[in-house]
């Protein structure tokens, strides 16, 4: 049966009861109030928040579309994508999935007034086609001043004709985030799991530039690229020089970074003399830069400035042993979904 | 046989260590012995090659067809091309030719302190400010010489306000540059140059014997009253307000260390090494004033060891010219110095408008034509537009001939997405804006000067020379 | 008048790559080249102040490094020219229908 997609109302007197409002679909039990759909929600799972926009199938599936506590929110657009990195969170499946869409669009529609930015992702959201279009035209229409920030291998983008179909949308805000690698595409296209790969995702970045759209580089820090994190750097100043954001990204241990261990693991301390000179390089040369999910110690002090506390607020621990740590507040933080690395904390009385 | 690669167009030439500096189209380059280089062309370099990385990186080697690197590559081309037309245009303004002054050297064909009928009037200064402000780049710089300016100061005053006021009005950004000995410096100047934030650009070649012995003052010491000049100048205006430029005579080329070190001395974080072009009274004392290109790149490379030590030693300075050579080889973006451009600078980046209103391509073309030479004159600001003066078959045919893609030893040289040539010195020199290369000093200069860069970039200064690339 | 012989085996250097380097030692010597039979024959004049012991080694390198190269630019020329064409074209010269929409876009919204 098709989910409902709505927005939670309220918590009941009852633990674990929720109304859902405005859901599109059946109304399943008269006991309802009109327009609402009441359903519950095991305690072990995290609980919905007032605000909450949810796509469920009462009795048997919960997902949340929008959570209203949290900063940074995705709308989720396909589970397919031509890549297969070695470091994926969240592994590719086959099926079409178009049905994501019409969920999106009605999150969209329910989404706060104001709302100040909203990811997109996947999977990779370009393969959903003229639904990617969709929801653009439709955040662009009934959100027109948030920021939208796009993540995509870009491989799709080396066509032209997308990059113009969704430049021609006018979005205020639009940043294209677009993982490169390597400096060289069959270093690239190793990590990515896919020929060719190299090629389509840097004729996409450029496809995007000539269109006028912001392309941001993501780069992920694994086992078999952090050798040349400078020759990288200096590679992107080069060749793109009109990238708005550079991000140096640690691993999330989840999904096939989780099967794959030392293959795509690599210990943070192996690689900070190139991290340090990667960053200082994007940083002269006028591009914004920054690491993400590295926390404070796991990171030479030198680098602290170019943190950002990047785990998604649901994602995210600091483990018991971070109490009392001075670089608290600070500190991105650990992956409560996976990670190798353990706290060490910064205690008061060490220097 | 195939390979699993496929070659993209470079230029490779022979360095003096016998390993083989190769450039690609879009300029990245790398280095290589010979058996390495050998192979990549034969298209038997080994997938695992130490330098297999850096030759795909650097677009020397394609892969899966070479169809982005194609995109690439013109799209780094079209690039570099497209934004040389928003550069900040230099725009030259000769208030007058009187100095005081008898530098040895002088190119200017100046004239006595008293002498009639050798200053910008009114009515063309005017007419050259709002030629000036009819450009169509964004940002514009204006930079008065002479003779010494100060000597003209209403004109500056006149020219500067009346550039500024236009500015108001069409939201072009104009900064304003004096080259000037400081030997009438006033304070009616000073406060001028403070409201109107004119920068002073002034010579130092070097410490004091060698300064005066270069640049005779009626004053007795020229280095002391531009020293003095100096410290006015930042009390007033800021320490960053002043920039100086020394020019190299014959006698310079021993004292490198002696030079730099006066720079450090008075507190100058930056210093321009200049050669001599053979304009103007440098031709007329050729005996006592020339050297060859091999004798200036040495001079180079001992002050530049000099200004990399004191770097070393905490006192961070750099040297201009180094980092104009820097900056054409790693930057994305055009280097915005008209001295080196392919296709040339000289009328398409920089104007020069002189005392009695002609309009000249160069400060170099100015030269030739106070000694009758007037191949390089496009015009007078009474009778001119801009656009005239930009559809003058001269300015083409100097853009034509200094392509360096289409100029025999330039178009397969290793050096060529760095290097540019100057029409009128080739002209000056050999006879024709093309130039001929072999017999150029300003090409073995260059390649002698790019050469020495490259190495320099493996050494233990790379990360210092990389900071000054980005500027 | 000091002047030098150099033979070299003529099909290693093809007149196109003998005339550069003769151009690129103009300013260090005179030179004319003549083939008989299966010799390149190189006559040197070198002039003043250029007769050093370097003008023949450097005459020889420059020949096999100009022979490097033009095998270089025989391999290059053709992808030269598409680069060169795809930075004055407003169309993607490579791929065909890199312009339009990618593979399994329905097109219509």
């Amino acid at each position: 049966m098709r989910p409902l997609t709505g927005r939670i109302t309220s918590g009941d007197a009852e633990p674990g009861l929720y109304q859902v409002a405005d859901a599109d679909g059946l109304i399943l039990d008269r006991r309802d109030a009109p327009g609402q759909v009441a359903i519950a929600v095991d305690p072990a799972m995290r609980q919905p928040e007032r605000g909450d926009l949810v796509s469920v199938i009462p009795g048997r599936m919960l997902r949340t579309l929008y959570r209203s506590s949290a900063q940074d929110n995705f709308l989720f657009l396909t589970n397919r994508c031509q890549n297969r990195c070695t470091f994926c969170s969240q592994p590719p499946t086959v099926h079409a999935d178009d049905w994501l869409i019409a969920e999106v669009l009605q999150a969209i529609a329910h989404l706060p007034r104001g709302i100040a930015s909203v990811g997109i992702t996947g999977g990779e959201p370009t393969l959903a086609g003229p639904g990617l279009l969709a929801v653009l035209a439709a955040l662009t229409a009934h959100h027109p001043t948030c920021a939208i920030h796009l993540l995509s291998n870009g491989r799709n983008f080396a066509w032209l004709g997308l990059a113009q179909r969704v430049a021609a949308i006018g979005c205020a805000d639009l940043v294209v985030g677009v993982p490169i690698h390597a400096d060289s595409p069959p270093a690239h296209d190793a990590i990515a799991g896919s020929a060719g790969a190299w090629g389509e995702t840097v004729r996409g970045c450029l496809a995007l530039a000539r269109c006028g759209i912001a392309v941001e580089i993501r780069v992920v820090l694994v086992r078999d690229n952090v050798a040349r994190l400078e020759q990288l750097a200096a590679w992107i100043t080069r060749n793109m020089p009109f990238v708005v954001h550079v991000a140096w990204m640690a691993q999330e241990v989840t999904g096939y970074a989780a099967t794959a261990g030392d293959r795509v693991w690599v210990n943070p301390e192996s690689y900070h003399v190139q991290l340090r000179r990667a960053v200082t390089l994007i940083h002269r040369w006028g591009i914004r830069t920054s690491i993400y999910n590295l926390p404070h110690c796991w990171m030479p002090a030198d680098l602290w400035p170019w943190a950002v506390k990047s785990i998604s607020s649901w994602k995210v621990e600091h483990p018991d042993a971070c109490t009392g740590c001075r670089q608290l507040a600070a500190c991105s933080g650990l992956f409560a979904t996976g990670t190798r690395l353990t706290p060490r904390p910064f205690h008061q009385s060490a220097c | 046989m195939s390979s699993w690669y496929r070659l993209l167009p470079f230029q490779m030439d022979r360095m003096q260590s016998g390993h083989y500096l190769c450039s690609s189209i879009a300029g990245d380059h790398v280095i290589l012995q010979r058996e390495t280089l050998c192979s990549v062309i034969d298209g038997t370099l080994p997938r695992e090659h130490q330098d297999a990385q850096d030759l795909m990186a650097g677009l020397f080697l394609s892969t899966d067809g070479g169809h982005a690197e194609v995109d690439l590559l013109a799209t780094r081309l079209r690039t570099r091309l497209h934004e040389r037309r928003s550069l900040a245009s230099l725009h030259i303004v000769v208030a007058t030719l009187r100095c005081a002054n008898a530098c040895g050297y002088c190119q200017v064909s100046r004239v006595h302190p008293e002498a009639r009928g050798k200053d910008l009037s009114d009515d063309n200064a005017d007419r050259t400010a709002d030629l000036i402000m009819s450009c169509p780049s964004s940002r514009i710089k204006v930079e008065f010489q002479g003779g010494e300016a100060l000597l003209n100061m209403p004109v500056v005053q006149r020219i500067v306000e009346r550039c500024d006021a236009a500015a108001a009005f069409s939201g072009k950004l104009v900064s304003y540059v004096i080259a000037t000995s400081l030997s009438h410096l006033t304070d009616a100047n000073l406060d001028f140059f403070a409201a109107r934030q004119v920068h002073i650009s002034t010579s130092l070649d070097g410490p004091q014997w060698l300064h005066d012995r270069n640049r005779p003052s009626p004053t007795g010491s020229g280095w002391l009253t531009t020293v003095a000049g100096i410290e006015r100048c930042r009390r007033r205006l800021g320490h960053d307000c002043v920039s100086a430029l020394m020019t190299t005579a014959r006698t310079s080329l021993a004292h490198a260390d002696a030079i730099v070190d006066q720079y450090q001395e008075l507190g100058f974080h930056s210093i321009f090494l200049r050669w001599l072009n053979p304009f103007g009274d440098a031709v007329r004392h050729r005996q006592r004033l020339s050297y060859t290109a091999l004798e200036w790149l040495t001079f180079w490379q001992r002050a530049l060891d000099r200004v990399l030590s004191w770097n070393d030693r905490g006192y961070p300075m750099r040297e201009e010219f180094t980092c104009l050579l820097l900056r054409r080889m790693l930057s994305p973006h055009p280097a915005g110095f008209v001295d080196l451009d392919s296709p040339t600078g000289s009328g398409t980046s920089v104007l020069v408008y002189n005392y009695d209103g002609s309009i000249y391509v160069s400060d170099e073309g100015r030269m030739l034509a106070e000694i009758g030479d007037q191949t390089f004159r496009l015009g007078h600001v009474q009778t001119h537009t801009y656009a005239q003066i930009m559809d003058n078959p001269t300015l083409r045919n100097m853009v034509s001939a200094t392509m360096l893609e289409t100029t025999p030893r330039c178009d397969r040289c290793a050096c060529l997405p760095w290097c540019g040539v100057d029409p009128v010195v080739n002209h000056a020199t050999q006879g024709d804006i093309r130039g001929c290369r072999p017999t150029s000093d300003h090409c073995q200069r260059m390649e002698g000067a790019f050469h020495y860069v490259v190495g320099l970039l493996r050494g233990p200064h790379r990360d210092l020379l990389l900071s000054w690339a980005a500027g | 008048m000091t002047t030098h012989e150099v033979r070299l085996g003529a099909s290693f250097y093809p007149d196109a790559v003998v005339i550069v380097v003769i151009h690129r030692l103009s300013h260090r010597a005179g030179i004319a080249p003549r083939r008989e039979g299966d010799e390149l024959i190189l006559t040197i004049v070198p002039r003043t102040g250029h007769n050093d012991d370097d003008l023949v080694p450097d005459l020889l390198q420059l020949l096999s490094d100009e022979a490097l190269r033009q095998k270089l630019d025989a391999k290059t020329t053709g992808i030269r020219a598409l680069i060169m064409a795809q930075l004055f074209s407003d169309v993607t010269l490579t791929r065909p229908g890199l312009d339009g929409d990618p593979p399994g876009f329905s097109g219509s919204m």
